[in-house]
């Protein structure tokens, strides 16, 4: 076997070389520890600040939070050392993140000292610079925070960003508007040039679930609006709202000229339960694709379709089974007759007939 | 009255206890559910405060852990957050007594406290 040798003689001039590289590799290491060792240290003071200012105030907000019980009325007490250390803006942004987690646990008198420290403290500008930056995270971030703490001085600049080009910026701006106004706050639905996504749609049906008021002047624009998702939101709303009086005009979205907002249609009116809604919904069916077929003979059998029997049991003979099992469901919920109907029908011990019948009958009983 | 305060938000676990004190009880904190759990080794206290989401154990694991002792009824308060009904309901299955949606106000807490020890 060969075996390469090396050979370095000590006279060569690649020795030197060579202890000058690992002189200046070891350096460069010394030197690199150095720093890695120097941002720890400046990072462990930093934290240790940061629970030490936390400890801090939080002591204030607890002050704060009662300092109506103890009778005072007037702002509230900051220590000048307090005060000073809110010049730095990583100890400001430490308080309005903790202003913030109080405010949200915390509701009544309590909160109120709250949002007023937070003004006191000038935090609101913190928040307002968030809003002109360039960065979307920071925008929404601004945004949480003037809605968490109840700043409807600035309505104008919140409302702008609610048709933002950024999803998440316009879906907060949107909520924080909703959240400090109700329904007087959806008002950025006529303007909104982009779509309202379903997570979006949930998020402000929740929102005005306790909100005071009533949409209902402004409805019959948003009904109209070239926004497709804005028609399917106004739906929903006045289903969520139980607006019945609004009943004739869902019924009108079912011309509608877009699938999804005679779907959503369908759907309100069974939500409504509008039983006067019967025949414009049998008279839409011919037109409407299977999803919309479904959507139809589902709300039927929600709502409850006594005096048209006849359209149901017609449905029993269509091709697809889908139809047909919505149509014995529909049929089974009507009562009595519809059952009998059911019994009836001429293939109702032929498959898949017999099987669709005793799931709906058996649906019917529980 | 010893009341066991477990939650893990630390503004809300001081403001409470500033609260209960205030009312003149002697007030055992625990910042997650495991604490909570072990605090409850030292024994019974007279009432518990405690969040359903918490590190460690949640609030139904608390409840649970006081029913299967043989001890005397232990109220329990729940803090549930907005949108947790099917939790709070749980709850009350285990034995819950009371639950207090966030936000709340300290001051309703303490009534709630008062009324429950007074029963």
């Amino acid at each position: 076997m060969f075996y390469p040798q090396l050979h370095i003689s000590p006279g060569m001039p690649g020795q030197d070389w060579l202890v000058l590289a690992m002189v200046m590799v070891l350096g460069v290491l010394a030197a690199l520890l150095s720093l890695i060792l120097y941002f720890l240290l400046r990072r462990r003071r930093a934290e240790r600040l940061r629970i030490r200012w936390a400890d801090i105030y939080g002591r204030i907000i607890q002050r704060t939070i009662f300092h109506e019980d103890a009778g005072e009325r007037d702002a509230m007490p900051v220590p000048v050392v307090v005060a000073r250390s809110l010049g730095r803006p990583q100890l400001r942004q430490l308080m309005i993140a903790q202003l913030i987690g109080a405010k949200r646990a915390i509701s009544g008198t309590a909160a109120t000292n709250l949002v007023q420290l937070y003004r006191q403290l000038a935090l609101d500008r913190d928040s307002l610079h968030k809003l002109a930056s360039p960065k979307w995270h920071l925008q929404a971030q601004g945004i949480q925070e003037l809605a968490t703490m109840e700043q409807r001085d600035y309505l104008t600049r919140l409302y702008r960003l609610t048709n933002a080009q950024n999803e998440v910026v316009r879906r907060e701006a949107q909520g924080a508007i909703v959240q400090l106004y109700g329904f007087d706050g959806l008002r950025f639905l006529d303007v909104i040039d982009t779509p309202l996504s379903e997570w979006q749609q949930i998020q402000l049906l929740r929102l005005l679930q306790h909100a005071i008021g009533t949409p209902e002047e402004n409805i019959f624009r948003w009904l109209r609006s070239p926004n497709v998702t804005v028609r399917i939101f106004t739906l929903r709303l006045i289903a969520e709202q139980h607006l019945q009086q609004m009943i004739p005009h869902v019924t009108e979205c079912l011309l509608d000229l877009s699938g999804p907002v005679r779907l959503q249609a369908i759907r309100s009116l069974g939500e409504l339960a509008a039983t006067d809604s019967v025949r414009s919904l049998t008279s839409a069916y011919q037109a409407e694709g299977l999803a919309g077929r479904l959507a139809i003979l589902q709300t039927l059998g929600s709502i409850g379709v006594q005096g048209d029997l006849e359209f149901l049991d017609l449905q029993l003979s269509a091709t697809d089974n889908r139809i047909k099992l919505e149509a014995a469901r529909a049929l089974a919920r009507s009562g009595e007759e519809g059952l009998q109907r059911l019994d009836r029908y001429p293939q109702t011990n032929h498959s898949p007939w017999k099987e669709i019948f005793q799931q709906a009958k058996s649906e019917w009983v529980l | 009255m010893k009341i066991l305060v477990a939650e893990d938000e630390p503004i809300l676990i001081r403001t409470i206890e500033m609260r209960l004190k205030r009312d003149g009880h002697d007030v055992h904190l625990a910042e997650d559910g495991q604490q909570a759990l072990d605090c409850l080794e030292a024994g019974p206290p007279d009432l518990i405060i405690t969040d359903i989401m918490m590190p460690y154990a949640s609030g139904l694991e608390i409840i649970a852990a006081v029913r299967a002792r043989p001890w005397p009824k232990v109220p329990v308060i729940i803090l549930s957050a907005m949108g947790q009904e099917d939790v709070v309901l749980e709850a009350f299955k285990l034995g819950a007594d009371d639950y207090i949606t966030k936000p709340f106000s300290p001051n309703e807490l303490s009534v709630r406290v008062r009324r429950l020890l007074t029963h």
